[in-house]
């Protein structure tokens, strides 16, 4: 077994507690970054249930306002036409969202 | 607990609690793996703080009882992928590589030393140990410590030699 100087042993002790140190800053990152990524995910996963709701209410609604339009108006074209755009824009805007949170992520 | 306990509590009820748990316990361990292979302060923090990212992200993967052993090998996955990325980006000349090596003050025994020291510092008395984090981290005066310690001057040197000879024969034994 090796034989310490007091200088020896002063160092590895002083080198000892500074490593303690590192591990207790190094922990606290950790368990912040942790943290930071659990919210992140939470948000992702709140968003992603949305978009799924939303895309859903959309299909009704465009089959709803399609099946109005041919069943009073024999025309299912202007329902299609009113509805299939504004809700297409809003469907690939939040899957956008989505895949872009989930990159930063 | 038992890690394997907060390692459920994390996976089911998605607590950060526990996690932060297998965190304070684990990171020592992680930390010296990771520094026995990268063998600088810096590239053994990118380690250990990427080995608890990955380990997060695959916690349900886990199987069997030892958490520690587990994460060490994560550990020493993570390192040898970034020593071998830092090989391919860098061409460094032999010569280059001997002074790195020789400016390096890591080796496996002292390693080991460091963590014998570890181990002896947490047997000892939590005043002791405050006393030499004042002493040899903070490096406060005699004085100073004295006054945060409420004891005499001459009462902290006395402490301070006896608690390293004491450490010595840990170290010794």
């Amino acid at each position: 077994m090796k034989q310490y100087t007091d200088q020896e042993l002063d160092l590895l002790i002083s080198q000892t507690l500074l490593r303690e140190q590192q591990v207790a800053q190094l922990r606290q990152a950790i368990i912040a970054q942790a943290r930071q990524r659990h919210r992140r995910e939470l948000l992702h996963r709140w968003l992603r249930t949305a978009a799924v709701t939303l895309s859903w209410a959309a299909c009704v609604g465009i089959v709803a306002m399609a099946a109005y339009s041919f069943v009073c108006r024999h025309d299912p074209t202007v329902g299609l036409c009113l509805m299939a755009w504004p809700m297409a824009a809003m469907i690939g805007i939040t899957v956008h969202l989505l895949d872009t949170i989930r990159l930063e992520a | 607990m038992t890690d394997q306990q907060l390692v459920s509590l994390v996976l089911f009820n998605h607590s950060q609690h526990a996690f932060a748990q297998i965190v304070t316990r684990h990171t020592g361990a992680v930390y010296a793996r990771a520094m026995s292979l990268m063998h600088t302060a810096d590239g053994a923090a990118e380690v250990t703080q990427l080995t608890f990212a990955k380990a997060y992200e695959r916690l349900a993967q886990f199987r069997g009882d030892n958490l520690g052993g587990w994460l060490s090998q994560i550990a020493a996955h993570t390192a040898l992928t970034l020593l071998g990325q830092e090989r391919h980006r860098r061409t460094v000349s032999i010569d280059d590589v001997h002074v790195a090596a020789a400016d390096e003050p890591y080796s496996d025994e002292h390693e080991a030393a460091m963590q014998r020291m570890e181990q002896a510092i947490a047997t000892l008395p939590a005043t002791d140990q405050q006393l030499l984090r004042l002493h040899y981290y903070e490096q406060r005066r005699t004085a100073d410590i004295a006054s945060a310690l409420g004891l005499s001057q001459s009462n902290v040197l006395v402490r301070l030699h006896r608690i390293r000879n004491h450490l010595r024969q840990l170290l010794q034994s």
